[in-house]
């Protein structure tokens, strides 16, 4: 099982599955990245909206994406965080440092868009 | 601590789907307890803490999920128990952003913060037993 990561006129769009082993988020930062070059995306949205848990290493994949698709000239936008998630992301003590963060998909393109 | 029912989930921690399949056991059990969403997401990241820390630093190891009754109050357990290297220094190994394995070093942390009760036992050379309880 792999992530699917879709293109949407200049952005990228990936949606994270609920069933994510710490392999799979790996290979879909390089995925991602290679897709940003391959296709010149302006734009990173990265969609958790069925993600039950950020735990630290999946928040240290989302970090480290964001700040490399940034060294690539893309932003990253996270968008569909959950309540849940919300608060336990509060009690790691984790930053989203490079990321900026919308309610849904709707939102993340609209930013996208404005950030342009 | 008198047990309630026969509810004990033991998996061994071999490769990265292992812990998959323990989390999803953990959630399914704190859910059916009757734990808020973001009490079940609590217990999924301590979890999840627990089995990477089994992977990063003893290659392998089990965990169990107890669900316990104590003075009429339900109680989700999780044991996490490694024949890996230990802790050398246990008080070095709390302090916020210290790793050994170039990981964020917040892992034994956020798993105290997300839980009630957290026992520790490691010696080094002889491995590590973590104990996470959540009262409901």
């Amino acid at each position: 099982m792999t992530v699917p990561i879709i293109k949407l006129g200049s952005y990228l769009i990936v949606t994270f599955q609920n069933e994510l082993t710490d392999d799979m988020a790996v290979e879909a930062q390089d995925k991602i990245l290679n897709r940003i070059r391959e296709t010149e995306a302006k734009g990173l949205l990265i969609d958790l909206s069925v993600i039950d848990v950020v735990d630290s290493f999946l928040g240290r994949v989302l970090n480290d994406t964001a700040m490399m698709a940034r060294l690539m000239g893309t932003q990253t936008v996270v968008a569909g965080i959950q309540p849940a998630v919300a608060v336990t992301f509060m009690e790691l003590g984790l930053k989203m440092k490079n990321i900026s963060t919308v309610l849904d998909i709707e939102q993340g393109l609209d930013l996208l868009k404005s950030l342009e | 601590m008198a047990r309630l029912g026969v509810i004990t989930i033991e998996y061994k921690i071999v490769t990265k789907l292992d812990v998959l399949s323990a989390r999803n056991a953990a959630k399914h059990l704190a859910e059916e307890m009757g734990f808020s969403k973001v009490d079940t997401a609590k217990i999924d990241l301590a979890v999840s803490e627990l089995a990477h820390n089994l992977f990063l630093h003893a290659e392998q190891g089990k965990l169990k999920f107890n669900k316990r009754l104590f003075s009429g109050r339900k109680i989700f357990e999780a044991v996490a128990l490694d024949c890996g290297p230990g802790i050398d220094d246990l008080d070095q190994a709390f302090q916020q952003g210290f790793s050994t394995k170039d990981s964020l070093g917040i892992g034994l942390n956020s798993i105290m913060e997300v839980v009630d009760e957290f026992l520790i036992n490691s010696k080094a050379g002889e491995g590590t037993q973590v104990i996470v309880r959540k009262w409901l």
